[in-house]
């Protein structure tokens, strides 16, 4: 029972910070596998084996669990949660972070302000446009303010999107990752 | 942290494989588990990541059997989209070796 309860008790503590329900899925699918593989007269020290690392195993799993729940349901937290998982699986050198990060952030900052900037002088334009005298009458500076307005909107939909997209792109970049550096290194030696 | 290129190859083609085999009878995780470590030598953890992001992604889905021995069985059957998947992996796939074997295998 040794290699069962060992390689179960692992991947439970692999997986902690996990959903309880999808960790009790995930435990009874392992234990599953070992009652077959008993029924099959293999011994659970050869099942164990056969399984590989544990803990590679609780890696990948929670990482799809981040990115289900992430493609399910996006918010701010769930693609913190999927960034901070690819950080943690090291599926993206620290280098390339330090450098596309902050590039990232000063393009999102530079969009915010862009928004700010076109919603303020939207406003601006509507309320004291008027006194410009510009040619068209009252028209010109209420239709000028509505463009600018409408063009923030679009502006944060649009940011919003390619920040969707850029969180599905780092998951599906992981995935490709952790599929090829997994600690698991061969199947049949854990550590 | 590096693998070799086999560990690689195989990995990258396990889903095109479970689906292969789904969509010629639906299976239970242990039997695909155990093919698949028969025939390309995986280890048979791999396919339970798997078959979770093949269920949450639909393309395939689950349902119990009762055993006669013991508790019941999850079965996995292929969706429609996941048969959809299939045909683009499975002809990227022979487009993908088509191109290899012409290299690597072709010398006149």
């Amino acid at each position: 029972m040794s290699g069962r309860a060992e390689f179960l008790t692992t991947l439970r503590a692999g997986l902690r910070g996990a959903p309880a329900g999808s960790i009790d899925e995930i435990i009874a699918d392992y234990n599953a596998h070992f009652e077959e593989g008993a029924a099959a007269s293999r011994s659970d020290a050869e099942i164990a084996a056969a399984l590989g690392d544990p803990l590679a195993l609780a890696d990948e799993l929670r990482m799809e669990l981040r990115i289900g729940k992430f493609e399910a349901a996006p918010s701010t937290r769930s693609a913190a949660q999927v960034i901070g998982g690819v950080i943690a699986i090291g599926a993206i050198n620290t280098v390339v972070l330090c450098l596309v990060g902050p590039l990232l952030v000063l393009l999102a900052l530079g969009a915010i302000v862009a928004i700010l900037a076109a919603v303020g002088t939207g406003i601006w334009f509507l309320f004291a446009g008027a006194s410009l005298g510009l040619p068209g009458g009252i028209g010109t500076p209420v239709l000028c303010g509505l463009g600018l307005l409408t063009a923030a909107v679009s502006m944060i939909a649009f940011l919003l999107l390619a920040a969707r997209a850029l969180i599905s792109g780092l998951a599906r970049y992981a995935r490709l990752q952790y599929r090829f550096l997994s600690r698991e290194s061969k199947p049949g030696t854990p550590t | 942290m590096t693998e070799p290129i086999d560990i690689q190859l195989k990995k990258g083609v396990l889903e095109l494989c479970v689906l292969e085999l789904l969509s010629q009878e639906d299976g239970y995780a242990y039997e695909i588990a155990s093919r698949l470590a028969d025939a390309i030598g995986m280890g048979e953890g791999t396919v339970y990541p798997l078959m979770r992001r093949l269920h949450t992604e639909g393309l395939v889905e689950t349902y119990f059997v009762e055993s006669s021995s013991g508790p019941s069985r999850k079965y996995y059957r292929i969706t429609r989209a996941g048969k959809a998947e299939l045909v683009r992996e499975r002809s990227a796939w022979q487009a993908f070796t088509r191109a290899v074997n012409g290299i690597v295998g072709g010398r006149k």
